[in-house]
């Protein structure tokens, strides 16, 4: 409480310095003033894409560049509203925005990042080539502000309000169940997916969203310039952009907002020193990418990490998990099948991995699947989940084809996951894990008007989770610091909370040692007797106590199928695990 | 008519050869390092402006090719170690390569000035040609012939020589090449510099024909990269056929249509991103 006492008490002095300063400041001071609005603005919505969403843009100012473009046109076809100005501006970029994003999220890391620069140079060409529009490179000039405006302290004032009001849009975004969902798809994008979020359309959102922020910037820019040129398309538009939002703290809300501060204030003062203020920002670019003073943070750091999570540390899990749901199982007189795969092939290349494989589980089945090391069985988990499409056979849920659907599509349809190595949102906490898990499967991820504390059944829920897997003293604890174990249970909660039709378990026992594989073997067993279970497992104490019936595969097709006897007894069985070839 | 397009297609071919030269560094730099590297194109820039200083010394376009490659290499080492100690994260490799780019740019500009110079071509290559009846200008087809025999030489190294599949190696799985006892960060600073000498002597051969001027270090820098998106990043044979085809895509552009100035080369791109995101001969990963 205190420390956001102390942010916001910094916001407000600020925010006062901010409103005074034209009022101090000579006009050349008031012009570096107004480019540090334009700025911030642009770097806010950088941010959103860099920052939150992890997708490092070094083209947005295509959308910069457009925001100004649509401004200095109107202007030239006669007087038009400011408001007017700005709205179409901000509706332009919206739009190439949504045509865009569905070429260039299609890319990813590097790719996304050249593909980004080659759209705003792009851009840039098409205002120096198409001169019967954009006058070439020489520009457009003659853009007008209607009378109040056009003196310097009322623009820098009212680009003062809209960067107060942009930014607090952005601080509800960031907390509504919208802005989890962005950074836990940056965080873990096919986690987010098989919790049935689709992570393209949350990026897409975030994309636009910044989109629009940065053509209003744009509209700005050619507002208190006056005048726009192909440059505002320029790589260096866009870089310098990413040096603020690096240098203030990406996914910070303020920090972009500092960095322009910085960048702006440097260039100002230094152009009226030196030739050389390039230089210098080059310079303080390398030093922000070298970041020398980590070597001294790098001690203090460390010694703080391991103090939060030594209380995490080797701890047991409890076995206080919830017993109420072991009531006995009576096996169902008629067989209802809830997950079937049918003929699956797949195969890598030359390599065939999974041959003519047909599986099916029926509702309340609790189904193991074993075999050797490089059998299939992630590969055909992978499939039943959606991560990958087999080359033919089918996969049914509920009697229906759901083999071309996506894996957050799967999730909502009701089939859960774990995988093999826990795969959480480590940097976030065990609460927050759950709740982005919940927000998903309640089809809020996309929700933006209020914050996730106000959605008051979910944080309920959340809680009485926490409270009945034991796990409530951990829950503002980073996932990433927890004992391996108890990752691997917080992985399960947030599958089973999901409340799926099908679990699908990967290795749940693998690495744990054989106090903590007790544990996960009691806690499996105690699942929702409803609730159907494929679980691939070497450990076969889990697998014979837990499963109803055994599926062998070995070089990628079924070897034999039955109950745990059965299987047991089958000489093909032990020969495959022997090693004896067939 | 014949001859006036055969000629636009060798100036389109002599031009893709030229633009394999820069792209077949960024590939290799990309590929096997994995880093963002937007100083290629400054390579470029100063392996050119060291080729007029050696060549305003006297001396001939052979020793300032290779004064310009020994002085990029030299270079290319130093932001190689820059890199190293910037660490794996794409956000800060992207802020110290552009930092770098913009100190390149402003001290260029204090050093050389701001007007466009050209790289004078050796008097033996400054004429014509006569090829099947028609004349062709012979640094064109010296472009031609050279690029040819870097790709040749780039493949067979990669092919067959060992350092070629230890550079294949730790392009594939970077951690499992150095499990198996090679010197990982020694063979990625190899090829690094390779990628900035390649990237100086273009400057020295290309500045013929680019030009060098202030900004020309991020036109070589986009032209590079968009070979790259089209062939798929690390692929020595992609960057062939995605600098062939861009070469020729924008030449015949450019006369088909000279309104539309470089907009077929990144249509050609965003036509490769819609269809084929990996690139040409890129792998999905």
């Amino acid at each position: 409480m205190t420390r956001r006492a102390s942010t916001l008490s910094g916001v407000i002095v600020a925010v006062a310095v901010a409103v005074v300063v034209p009022y101090f400041s000579s006009a050349y001071a008031l012009t570096i003033a107004t480019n540090v609005l334009v700025s911030a603005m642009f770097a806010v919505s950088l941010n959103l894409v860099l920052g939150y969403g992890g997708l490092p843009s070094l083209g947005h100012a295509a959308f910069f560049g457009t925001g100004a473009y649509v401004v200095a046109l109107l202007s030239q076809k006669g007087a038009v509203s400011f408001a007017l100005g700005i709205s179409a501006a901000v509706g332009t970029t919206l739009l190439l925005s949504l045509v865009l994003c569905r070429i260039l999220l299609r890319t990813r890391g590097l790719y996304f990042l050249m593909a980004t620069l080659a759209v705003g140079e792009i851009m840039r060409n098409v205002a120096e080539s198409w001169r019967s529009v954009t006058n070439g490179g020489d520009g457009l000039y003659g853009i007008k502000l209607p009378g109040w405006l056009a003196d310097g302290r009322n623009l820098y004032w009212s680009f003062l309000i809209a960067l107060i009001v942009i930014v607090a849009a952005v601080a509800v975004l960031m907390r509504s169940p919208f802005g989890y969902s962005l950074r836990a798809v940056r965080d873990n994008r096919s986690r987010t997916s098989v919790l049935g979020v689709d992570p393209l359309a949350v990026e897409m959102a975030a994309f636009a969203f910044s989109a629009a922020i940065a053509g209003l910037a744009g509209a700005m820019f050619a507002y208190a310039k006056a005048f726009v040129s192909p440059d505002v398309f320029s790589l260096g538009v866009s870089t310098d952009a990413v040096l603020m939002v690096v240098l203030g703290g990406p996914a910070t809300l303020l920090g972009p907002i500092a960095g322009a501060v910085v960048v702006q204030v440097v260039r100002g003062i230094g152009s009226i020193y030196t030739e050389h203020w390039l230089t210098i920002l080059g310079i303080l670019a390398c030093l922000v990418a070298l970041d020398p003073l980590r070597y001294l943070r790098r001690s203090s750091h460390m010694a703080k990490s391991e103090e939060t999570a030594a209380g995490a540390i080797g701890v047991p899990l409890p076995v206080s998990i919830p017993l109420a749901t072991t009531a006995a199982r009576a096996p169902s007189a008629s067989r209802i099948v809830v997950l079937e795969a049918r003929g699956v092939c797949k195969r890598f290349d030359s390599l065939r991995v999974l041959t003519d494989i047909s599986l099916s589980i029926a509702a309340g089945e609790r189904r193991g699947l074993i075999g050797p090391n490089g059998a299939g069985k992630t590969t055909l988990l992978n499939i039943l989940s959606g991560i990958i499409r087999p080359d033919s056979g089918r996969v049914h849920l509920d009697a229906r084809d759901i083999t071309t659907l996506t894996p957050f599509e799967r999730a909502r349809r009701g089939i859960g996951r774990t995988f093999q190595i826990a795969n959480l949102f480590d940097k976030n906490t065990v609460r927050e894990n759950i709740l982005v898990g919940l927000l998903a499967r309640d089809g809020q991820s996309l929700r933006v008007a209020r914050a996730v504390d106000a959605y008051d059944s979910v944080q309920d829920e959340v809680s009485r989770l926490l409270h009945e897997w034991g796990l409530r003293e951990w829950q503002d604890v980073p996932v990433g610091l927890l004992a391996y174990g108890r990752r691997r249970l917080v992985e399960i909660v947030l599958a089973v909370a999901q409340r799926p039709k099908v679990l699908l378990l990967d290795e749940p026992a693998a690495g744990l040692s054989g106090r903590e594989t007790k544990d996960i073997i009691h806690t499996v067993a105690a699942l929702d007797p409803q609730l159907s279970l494929l679980i691939v497992e070497h450990d076969m104490d889990l697998v014979f106590s837990v499963c109803d019936s055994i599926t062998v595969i070995a070089n990628g097709r079924v070897l034999s199928e039955g109950t745990g006897e059965t299987v047991r007894h089958d000489k093909r069985v032990t020969d495959a695990y022997l090693g004896v070839s067939l | 008519m014949l001859d006036y397009w055969t000629s636009q297609l060798l100036n389109g071919l002599s031009f893709g050869m030229l633009l394999f030269f820069l792209a077949a560094g960024l590939t290799l730099t990309l590929g096997v390092m994995r880093v963002v590297n937007l100083t290629h194109g400054s390579f470029y820039l100063l392996g050119a402006y060291a080729a007029l200083e050696v060549i305003g010394q006297g001396s001939s376009l052979l020793v300032a090719s290779l004064g310009a490659a020994a002085a990029m290499a030299a270079l290319g080492a130093v932001v190689f170690g820059l890199l190293r100690l910037v660490g794996g994260d794409p956000l800060r490799q992207t802020l110290l390569t552009l930092g770098l780019v913009l100190i390149v740019d402003d001290l260029a500009l204090a050093r050389w000035g701001g007007s466009p110079m050209s790289v004078p071509k050796p008097s033996f290559l400054s004429g014509l040609v006569e090829i099947g009846g028609f004349a062709y200008p012979s640094y064109r087809l010296f472009i031609i012939g050279l690029g040819l025999l870097l790709a040749m030489t780039l493949g067979l190294l990669q092919r067959y020589t060992i350092f070629g599949a230890a550079v294949r190696a730790v392009a594939d799985d970077i951690e499992m090449a150095g499990g198996i006892g090679l010197h990982a960060p020694a063979i990625a600073m190899t090829t690094f510099v390779i990628g900035a000498a390649l990237a100086g002597v273009s400057g020295a051969v290309g500045g013929a024909v680019i030009g060098v001027y202030p900004g020309a270090d991020i036109q070589v820098l986009l032209l590079a990269l968009i070979i790259v998106i089209v062939g798929g990043m690390g692929s020595l044979a992609g960057s062939f056929v995605g600098a062939l085809s861009v070469g020729v895509v924008d030449t015949l552009g450019r006369v088909l249509l000279p309104q539309m100035g470089a907009s077929f080369m990144f249509l050609l791109m965003l036509l490769t991103l819609i269809l084929r995101p990996q690139g040409l001969f890129g792998r999905t990963e």
